[in-house]
């Protein structure tokens, strides 16, 4: 069995800046590993050329073959998750193996209201 | 990432102090490289023509020359009219604006405040306003391409009234359900003040001030 899974607490996905984001890490996987680590970073997607960052990661070395660990990060201010006509910021919770580099991911939501930010949508009424 | 809490063009003043705003570019700066550029062009370009001019002089005019010129001289003449544009731009007159506040949050008002200096009466018309703007850079063969999308704009004041366009102030308050100033190596959301001055038979006034836009104030937690 080759196994990575990533989740969060009551299965939330969308968070505020400044929330805790936590969540579980577990895995089955056939050999010896010298590291997971457990990322919260974004990625632009859209006309122009990927960017990405790495904002907070959490190490546990020489981890068994199998387990699980919990995780805490805390939503950063900026960016929000938005979408607009040539730009889009998407964050994600990633979990990868060292040395295989097996990885798995969740895509997630910070922004003031807890909904990705459509760009241009129009001003909600007061 | 951009983070920074101060503003970007911005001049004096302390976190909580006035904020007076610098143009993203100067004129003087846009007269010189406009200058250079077309130098530079018509310097190169003259070269041919002159050869041509020297070719007709002695009877023998070259016409595929001729014909293959009349693009490049046509955006050297272009070139000469924009350094002309932009040297008479520099004598438009001036504008100084000045934010109430130098951390501007989306959703907070901020008082604008702005003064003209030098001729102000020969603006007919003048419109402020803020814009929201996308910018993606991505390859394209061997040049970088970079489109731009305006997602937001948000008229300040237009007014034709010479004492209004002198100087004057209104409230600026960045759309709450927005994002803030956003800067990777690709991808950037940029929000800009566009001051807009028409001016007759002259330059218009069009000065852009960017402005760096922070995220709004943490909102209360759920109940």
């Amino acid at each position: 069995m080759n196994e990575i899974r990533i989740g969060t607490k009551d299965e939330q996905t969308a968070f505020r800046p400044g929330e805790l984001i936590e969540g579980a890490i577990g895995w089955n996987l056939p050999e010896e590993l010298r590291a997971i680590e457990v990322r919260l970073g974004w990625q632009t997607r859209g006309k122009g050329t990927e960017d990405a960052e790495t904002v907070n990661e959490i190490k546990f070395d020489d981890p068994p073959a199998q387990g699980a660990r919990p995780f805490q990060f805390v939503a950063p201010d900026q960016p929000y998750s938005f979408s607009g006509k040539l730009i889009s910021v998407i964050w994600f919770l990633e979990v990868r193996v060292r040395p295989k580099g097996a990885t798995a991911r969740k895509d997630i939501i910070i922004a003031p209201t807890r909904q990705e930010v459509i760009l241009g949508a129009p001003a909600p009424s007061e | 990432m951009h983070d920074g809490a101060d503003n970007m063009g911005a001049t004096g003043g302390n976190d909580n102090g006035p904020l007076v705003l610098r143009a993203s570019y100067s004129r003087l700066g846009k007269a010189i490289g406009s200058f250079l550029f077309a130098g530079f062009w018509n310097g190169i370009v003259s070269i041919f023509v002159f050869h041509l001019i020297r070719g007709a002089m002695r009877g023998a005019f070259e016409w595929l020359l001729a014909i293959f010129l009349i693009p490049f001289v046509l955006i050297g003449l272009g070139a000469i009219v924009f350094f002309i544009h932009s040297l008479l731009g520099i004598f438009a007159p001036r504008v100084v604006i000045t934010l109430s506040a130098r951390r501007i949050r989306l959703g907070d008002p901020v008082e604008l405040n702005w003064e003209f200096t030098g001729r102000v009466q020969v603006i007919e018309k003048l419109n402020i306003c803020l814009e929201g703007c996308e910018e993606a850079s991505y390859r394209r063969g061997t040049s970088t391409a970079t489109d731009r999308h305006i997602f937001a704009r948000v008229q300040l004041i237009t007014s034709s009234d010479l004492n209004d366009i002198r100087s004057g102030h209104t409230r600026l308050q960045l759309p709450s359900n927005s994002v803030p100033t956003f800067t990777a190596r690709s991808n950037k959301i940029v929000w800009n003040l566009r001051v807009n001055g028409v001016i007759r038979r002259f330059p218009d006034v069009a000065d852009t001030f960017p402005i760096n836009v922070l995220p709004a104030a943490p909102m209360e937690a759920d109940a």
